[in-house]
C-alpha cells in the first residue's frame, strides 16, 4: 500500500468533474454535478452553500464516507498526486486519521458515551499504528488537549462525552482530528450545532492546531460570516454545481455568479467584500431603514409585564435556576426580543408567559391578566389572545393532518364560525401567508421548511390575537428564506397591530426586526433597552461579544 | 449503593405481588377449587373420589376460612420459608419443590451457556458481512425460529435425531446424552431470541455518527467498528431486555420437559394442576417468580453499575419526565 | 450540558443515512414494494379467516368420522393422511384452525384492551404513584411465566381453549401496557401536541386528533406479533393436555395424540405443528411489514 508522498504542487487537494448520486426510493438524486474544485496547500478553504447545495456531500465523499444510498458515479479526487478513487476500501484506510482528518458537524452524537474521552484520544493513535511508545502517546494527548484551549487537560481524560458540554466536545474533536498531524483536515459545519460564541472558540482551536501543524484545512458552512472571517479561499456551491470560486475577499467583493450575489445579498451584512459586524451593519443602515424609531412608550397597559420572575428545576440542591429575577415590559404593538444563547432562559420565559410552565416566584402578567394564578379554564380562554411560533417548521405540525386541518385548528376547537365560515378564513389565512389556496388539502411533508413555518404563522393568526410569542421562528431555515419570512411577520404585524414576543439567539435578526431588546444570560438579564440603544452603545461586555459577530 | 437497595426492595415488592395476583386468580376469583377438581380429575379419570365428603375437603384445605386469613396465612408463611403443604400427598410444597427445581435449572442454565454465543454469531453475520445473502439470512433465521412451537420442535427433533437417526435418546433425565436434544431446542430458541435483540441494537449502534463517521475517520475498519463500538453498546439494550428473556425461556423449559419425559418442574406443573393441588401451584408461581425477580435485579444491578450514562443523570430530565400531558 | 441546543438544519436533509464506506446494514425495501407485500400477506390472512369461518367448505370428509383406515400415509383420498383411529387428518386440521384462530384473536383482544388502559394510564403521569403501581403490577405478572399463568387460572376454571385464551392475554397484556406507556410519554414530547394545546384544544381532542393517529402504529405491529404469539401458547397449552380436550381437532392437541407414533406415522404430529408454524410466520410477516410503514 503505498503511502502519500508530498507532491510538490500548490494544490493539495483536486476534485475533477465529480458526481455523486443517492437513490432514495424508487428515484434517484444527483447530490453532486461534476463539481471540480482545487484546495490550495496550507491554507483555509471554505465550501459554502444552503441545503441541498451538496457541500456536505462532497466533504464526505472526500473521506470515502458517503451514506450506503450513496454513489460515485464518476470524476477523479486527487491527493497528492494520486487518484485515491482507484484505491479500494480496504487501501484507503490507512489515508483516513493520518493523511485526511475530519472534524464531524454534531458533538453530541459524535463521541462514544461509554468510552472515556482519553480512550477514544488514545484510539486515534492505536488505528493510524502510530510508532510512539504509550508514555509519548499521553504526552502528545495532553499537549494537543492544550493547543486547543484546556487548561488542565489531565482531568479531562477520564471524564465520558456526556460529562462536557457541547463546545468541550468539539474541540476534543478537533484535536483527534489533528492528532496524526494529517496534511488535510476537513471540518463539516463544525460550529452549527453550536451557539456563536463558543463556535469562536472551537473555530480558534482550528486555527491554532492547523499553523502549528502545517496543515490544509477546509471548512465546510453555510455562514457567511464565518467563512469571510475564518478563510483564505472559498467555493461556493449550488445545487450541487460550482458555481463560484476564488479569493474570499475578491468574491465578496465582486460576486460574479447571481446566485453568489443572492446568497451575500440576503444576510445584508457584506460590504466592500467584508461582513460587517452586527453592530457595524446596524449603524451603517440609514435611519429611515430602521424599523425601530422611538420606542413606544410602556405606560399604558404593556402587552407583557414581568416582575422578579423565578423558576427552578429540579431540586435546591441538584437543579438548574433557569429564571433568576427577571423584569420587563412589552408595549403593545410593538416587538420585543429576548436574546440569548442556549441554556440562558429564554425559552423557560416564554414558556412563563404561554402558561405552560408556572414560575415559582413574581409576577407575570399578560395582556393584563396574572397568569400565574389562572386556572385551566381560565388560561384557555387567555389562549385565544395569545398564540404561538414554534421553532421548528417540521416538529410543530401534526404530519397527519392537512393544512386546512392544521390552520383550522385554533378556530374548531374555539368553535368560531360554522363550517363554511372557517373553510373561508382558512383559505383568507393562506393568503396572508402567500402560500397557494390549493395547499389546503396538502400534508406538512409535501412543503418545505420554509412553507411550512408559513403554515405555523397562519395557524397563529386564525384565531386573532392579540399577542404572538415567536420562539426561534427562522433559526431553522436557510438564509434567503429567513428573510422572507421576516418580512412576512414584518407586514403582518402592522396590519393588524400585533404585538410579538420573539426569542432568538440570533442578534442581526433582533436588529432587523424589534423595537426593545433584552439580552438574557443564565437565568438574568445582562442588558436591556431600546434596539438602537443596546446596538450601538452596549454596556455589556457579553451583548458586546454578540454583537461582535 | 442506593441503586442496589432500590432494587432489592422493588424486586421484593414484586414477589409479593405475584403472589397477590396468584392469590387473587387462584382463591379469590368465582369458582369452587375443589369441584374444578372433581370436575377436572373426573375428565383426566385419575382417582376415584365418589365417596369424598365436599365440604369436609373444604375445611381441610383451609378454603373455608376468610379469604384474608388465607392470604395472611399465606404471606407470613411465605416469609417464613413455608409454602405449605400439598393437598394431594401432604408433603411439604417447599420439599416437591426442592426435588423438581435442580433438573430444570441445569436444562436451563446449560441452553443459556449455548444460546448466548450461537446468539452472538448469528447477530454478528447478520450485520457485518459483506455478502448480502448472508447478512439476509442470519437476520431472517431468529425470526422464522421464534415463529415455531416450541413444543413442535422438540418432537421434530426427536423425529429425525431419535427415530430416523438414533442418535440420541428420546427421553429421560438420567443420561447426559439425554441432555443433548432439550438443550438444542432450547438453546436454538435462545440464540434466536438473543439475536433477534442484538440485531436491532447492532442496527441502531451502526447508525450512530461515532460508529459510521468519527471512529472511520480515525481508520477503523469495519469489523473493528462493529466490536469495539457498536456491540459494546448494543450490550446495553441487550441485557435490558436480558432479563425478560430468562422468563420466556423458563416458560420452553418447563414444556420441553414435558415432550422429553424429563423429570423437573414441568411435570410437577403438569400434575398439580390436573389434580387442581393449589397450594403447589402457588408455590411454583413463587418460585418461578422469584427465580425472575432475583435475575432482573442482577441485571438492572449491572447495567447501572456499568452504563456510564446512567451514573449521573441530571436533575432536569428527571422535572422533564413529569411533565402532564392533560392541559 | 447546555451549549448546544441550536436546531438541526436543512442542510442535514442531504445525508438521509449516514454509514461508513462500505454497507454494514441493507437498505430498507421501497415502501411501495413493502405495501404491496403487506397486501398479499393480508389477503391471505383474510382468506385463512374464511377457512376458519366456513371449514366445511374446503374439506371432504368429516373431521370426527372414522371412515378410513388408520395410519393411511398421505395420498389422493386423504391428503393429510389419517391418525390413528382413522380420521381424515386435513379435515381435522381445517377445523382445528378455526379453533386456534379464533381463540388466538380473543387472547390478543383482552391483552390489547388491558394492556391498552393500564398503559394509557401509566404514561398519562410518568413516575406518578399511579405508574409506579401499576409497573409493579405489571412486573409481577411478567415474573410468572405465560404457561404457567395460564395453567393457575385453568386450575380453578376447568380447561378449554378459550379458557386459555383470556389467561394467555392477561398474560400478554404486559407486553401491551409497556408499549403502549412508551408510545404514550413519546407522544406527549411531540411539538404538534402542544401546539394542539396552545390552539386551545381540549384534552379529548388532543388524543384523539393528535396522538393516536402518531402513535398506534407500533402498536398495530405489535398486535400482529402478539396473535401469533397467542396461538403459539395456546397450542402449547392444548399439547400439555389443558386446552381443548379429545376428540377436538386442536392442534395442540393433534400433535400430543400424535406424538406416541411418531416411529411409524409421522404425520400425525408433524404437520399440524407445520399448520401452526406457517399461519405463525405469516403473522410475523405482516408484524414486521407494518412495523415501518406507519
Amino acid at each position: 500500500m503505498t503511502e502519500p508522498e508530498q507532491s510538490g504542487s500548490p494544490d493539495i487537494l483536486t476534485v475533477s468533474d465529480l458526481s455523486v448520486t443517492y437513490r432514495r426510493e424508487d428515484q434517484i438524486d444527483t447530490a453532486l454535478d461534476e463539481v471540480s474544485i482545487s484546495i490550495p496547500r496550507g491554507e483555509v478553504t471554505a465550501i459554502i452553500g444552503e441545503s441541498g447545495s451538496g457541500k456536505s456531500t462532497l466533504a464526505h465523499a472526500i473521506v470515502r464516507l458517503l451514506p450506503i444510498n450513496g454513489t460515485v458515479t464518476g470524476g477523479v479526487i486527487d491527493f497528492e498526486g494520486e487518484d485515491v478513487l482507484l484505491r479500494s476500501d480496504k487501501a484507503f484506510r490507512p489515508l483516513r486519521g493520518r493523511h485526511i482528518g475530519f472534524v464531524p458537524q454534531d458533538p453530541i452524537a459524535s463521541l462514544n458515551p461509554t468510552k472515556t474521552i482519553g480512550a477514544q484520544l488514545r484510539e486515534a493513535f492505536k488505528l493510524a499504528q502510530s510508532p510512539l511508545p504509550p508514555a509519548a502517546v499521553e504526552e502528545q494527548i495532553l499537549q494537543d488537549l492544550r493547543e486547543v484551549g484546556f487548561d488542565r487537560p489531565e482531568t479531562l481524560l477520564r471524564r465520558y462525552p456526556h460529562e462536557l458540554s457541547g463546545g468541550m466536545r468539539q474541540r476534543v474533536l478537533v484535536a483527534s482530528a489533528f492528532s496524526q498531524r494529517p496534511a488535510l483536515v476537513i471540518a463539516d459545519e463544525p460550529t452549527s450545532a453550536l451557539d456563536v460564541l463558543v463556535g469562536q472558540d472551537v473555530l480558534r482551536s482550528i486555527h491554532q492546531a492547523r499553523t502549528r501543524h502545517h496543515s490544509t484545512v477546509v471548512l465546510i458552512t453555510h455562514d457567511l460570516a464565518l467563512a469571510s472571517r475564518n478563510a483564505d479561499h472559498v467555493i461556493v456551491l449550488e445545487r450541487g454545481r460550482v458555481v463560484e470560486a476564488g479569493c474570499v475577499s475578491e468574491v465578496f467583493a465582486q460576486p460574479r455568479h447571481r446566485y453568489t450575489r443572492a446568497l451575500l445579498a440576503s444576510s445584508a451584512r457584506v460590504v466592500d467584500g467584508r461582513v460587517l459586524t452586527i453592530a457595524e451593519a446596524y449603524a451603517r443602515r440609514a435611519p429611515g431603514d430602521v424599523t425601530s424609531g422611538a420606542v413606544p412608550s410602556a405606560a399604558l397597559d404593556p402587552a407583557i409585564r414581568l416582575a422578579g420572575v423565578r423558576k427552578r428545576f429540579g431540586t435546591a440542591r441538584h437543579g438548574t435556576q433557569a429564571v433568576d429575577g427577571i423584569s420587563l415590559e412589552v408595549p403593545r404593538g410593538s416587538t420585543f426580543a429576548l436574546v440569548g444563547e442556549s441554556g440562558s432562559g429564554k425559552t423557560t420565559t416564554s414558556r412563563i408567559i404561554l402558561g405552560l410552565e408556572r414560575a415559582d416566584a413574581g409576577e407575570v402578567s399578560v395582556l393584563g391578566r396574572d397568569v400565574t394564578s389562572l386556572r385551566r379554564r381560565d388560561l384557555r380562554d387567555l389562549r385565544r389572545r395569545v398564540q404561538v411560533v414554534y421553532q421548528s417548521p417540521f416538529e410543530s405540525l401534526n404530519p397527519r393532518l392537512s393544512l386546512g386541518g392544521i390552520i383550522g385548528e385554533p378556530l374548531e376547537a374555539f368553535g368560531v364560525g360554522d363550517r363554511t365560515a372557517r373553510r373561508r378564513r382558512v383559505a383568507d389565512l393562506l393568503d396572508l401567508v402567500q402560500l397557494p389556496a390549493a395547499y389546503v388539502d396538502r400534508r406538512p411533508r409535501e412543503l418545505s421548511g420554509g412553507q411550512r413555518q408559513r403554515v405555523a404563522i397562519a395557524r397563529a393568526l386564525a384565531i386573532e390575537p392579540e399577542l404572538v410569542v415567536l420562539d426561534e421562528p427562522v433559526s431553522a431555515l436557510d438564509a434567503t428564506i429567513q428573510a422572507q419570512v421576516l418580512d412576512l411577520l414584518g407586514d403582518i404585524q402592522r396590519e393588524f397591530g400585533l404585538t410579538y414576543f420573539l426569542v432568538t439567539h440570533d442578534l442581526a435578526v433582533v436588529a432587523d426586526v424589534a423595537q426593545s431588546v433584552a439580552v438574557m444570560r443564565h437565568g438574568r438579564l445582562v442588558e436591556s433597552g431600546g434596539v438602537a440603544d443596546v446596538v450601538l452603545q452596549p454596556e455589556d461586555d457579553y451583548t458586546r461579544a454578540l454583537l461582535a459577530v | 449503593m442506593s441503586v442496589v437497595a432500590t432494587r432489592l426492595a422493588h424486586a421484593v415488592a414484586v414477589v409479593f405481588a405475584a403472589y397477590s395476583v396468584s392469590f387473587f386468580l387462584l382463591f379469590v376469583l368465582p369458582g369452587d377449587a375443589v369441584l374444578a377438581r372433581i370436575g377436572t380429575t373426573d375428565t383426566i379419570g385419575q382417582a376415584d373420589i365418589s365417596d369424598l365428603n365436599l365440604d369436609a375437603l373444604r375445611t381441610e384445605v383451609g378454603l373455608n376460612d376468610s379469604l384474608w386469613r388465607q392470604y395472611f396465612d399465606g404471606i407470613t408463611g411465605l416469609l417464613h420459608g413455608d409454602l405449605g403443604r400439598s393437598l394431594v400427598n401432604d408433603r411439604p410444597v417447599t420439599e416437591l419443590l426442592g426435588e423438581a427445581l435442580p433438573n430444570t435449572l441445569a436444562l436451563a442454565g446449560l441452553s443459556l451457556v449455548v444460546s448466548v454465543p450461537l446468539g452472538l454469531l448469528i447477530a454478528v453475520l447478520a450485520v457485518n458481512p459483506r455478502s448480502r445473502a448472508i447478512r439476509s439470512l442470519a437476520s431472517l433465521a431468529p425470526s422464522a425460529y421464534v415463529s415455531l412451537p416450541v413444543f413442535w420442535i422438540g418432537i421434530l427433533f426427536i423425529y429425525v435425531f431419535s427415530i430416523t437417526l438414533g442418535w440420541f435418546p428420546s427421553g429421560g433425565s438420567q443420561s447426559a446424552s439425554a441432555l443433548v436434544l432439550p438443550t438444542a431446542v432450547l438453546g436454538l430458541l435462545g440464540a434466536a431470541q438473543f439475536a433477534q435483540v442484538l440485531i436491532s441494537g447492532l442496527r441502531t449502534e451502526i447508525g450512530t455518527t461515532y460508529a459510521a463517521v468519527t471512529a472511520p475517520a480515525k481508520g477503523a475498519g469495519r469489523f473493528y467498528t462493529l466490536v469495539r463500538h457498536c456491540l459494546r453498546n448494543a450490550a446495553f439494550p441487550f441485557l435490558a431486555v436480558f432479563g425478560l428473556r430468562v422468563g420466556m425461556l423458563l416458560g420452553g423449559t418447563v414444556v420441553i420437559e414435558v415432550v422429553f419425559s424429563r423429570s423437573g418442574i414441568g411435570r410437577l406443573m403438569v400434575d398439580s394442576v390436573k389434580s387442581v393441588d393449589l397450594t403447589v401451584v402457588l408455590g411454583l408461581v413463587v418460585v418461578l417468580a422469584l427465580v425472575f425477580v432475583v435475575i432482573n435485579a442482577l441485571v438492572d444491578i449491572g447495567y447501572a453499575l456499568l452504563d456510564p450514562r446512567l451514573r449521573r443523570q441530571s436533575a432536569v430530565e428527571g422535572a422533564a419526565q413529569n411533565q402532564e400531558i392533560s392541559s | 450540558m447546555t451549549d448546544t441546543l441550536l436546531p438541526p438544519r436543512l442542510l442535514d436533509a442531504e445525508l438521509p443515512d449516514i454509514a461508513t464506506g462500505a454497507p454494514l446494514d441493507e437498505p430498507r425495501p421501497r415502501p411501495r414494494r413493502r405495501l404491496k407485500e403487506l397486501h398479499v400477506h393480508l389477503t391471505l390472512f383474510a382468506a385463512l379467516i374464511f377457512i376458519g369461518l366456513f371449514p366445511s367448505l374446503i374439506t371432504r370428509h368429516d373431521p370426527f368420522d372414522l371412515d378410513g383406515r388408520p395410519f393411511t400415509s398421505p395420498n389422493g383420498t386423504y391428503w393429510f393422511g389419517t391418525d390413528e383411529i382413522g380420521r381424515d387428518l386435513f379435515s381435522r386440521v381445517v377445523h382445528g384452525l378455526q379453533i386456534s384462530l379464533f381463540s388466538g384473536a380473543l387472547a390478543v383482544v383482552v391483552a390489547l384492551v388491558l394492556g391498552s388502559i393500564v398503559g394509557i394510564l401509566s404514561g398519562l403521569r410518568p413516575g406518578g404513584w399511579l405508574d409506579r403501581i401499576l409497573g409493579i403490577g405489571t412486573e409481577a405478572v411478567m415474573a410468572v411465566p405465560s404457561v404457567l399463568l395460564a395453567l393457575a387460572v385453568i386450575t380453578t376454571y376447568g380447561r378449554g381453549a378459550y379458557v386459555a385464551a383470556i389467561a394467555i392475554g392477561i398474560g400478554e397484556a404486559t407486553g401491551f401496557a409497556r408499549l403502549v406507556r412508551g408510545v404514550v410519554i413519546q407522544a406527549g414530547t411531540f411539538t404538534f401536541v402542544e401546539a394542539a394545546r396552545t390552539c386551545g384544544a381540549k384534552p379529548w381532542r388532543i388524543v384523539t386528533r393528535h396522538i393516536v393517529p402518531n402513535a398506534y402504529g407500533p402498536v398495530l405491529a405489535y398486535t400482529a406479533l402478539n396473535f401469533g404469539l397467542a396461538m403459539l401458547a395456546i397450542g402449547s397449552l392444548s399439547y400439555l393436555g389443558f386446552g381443548e380436550a379429545p376428540p377436538s381437532p386442536e392442534w395442540g392437541v393433534l400433535i400430543s395424540g400424535g406424538q406416541k407414533y411418531l416411529a411409524h406415522a409421522w404425520w400425525v404430529a408433524i404437520i399440524p405443528g407445520v399448520a401452526l408454524t406457517a399461519v405463525v410466520v405469516l403473522l410475523n410477516r405482516i408484524a414486521y411489514l407494518l412495523q415501518e410503514d406507519h
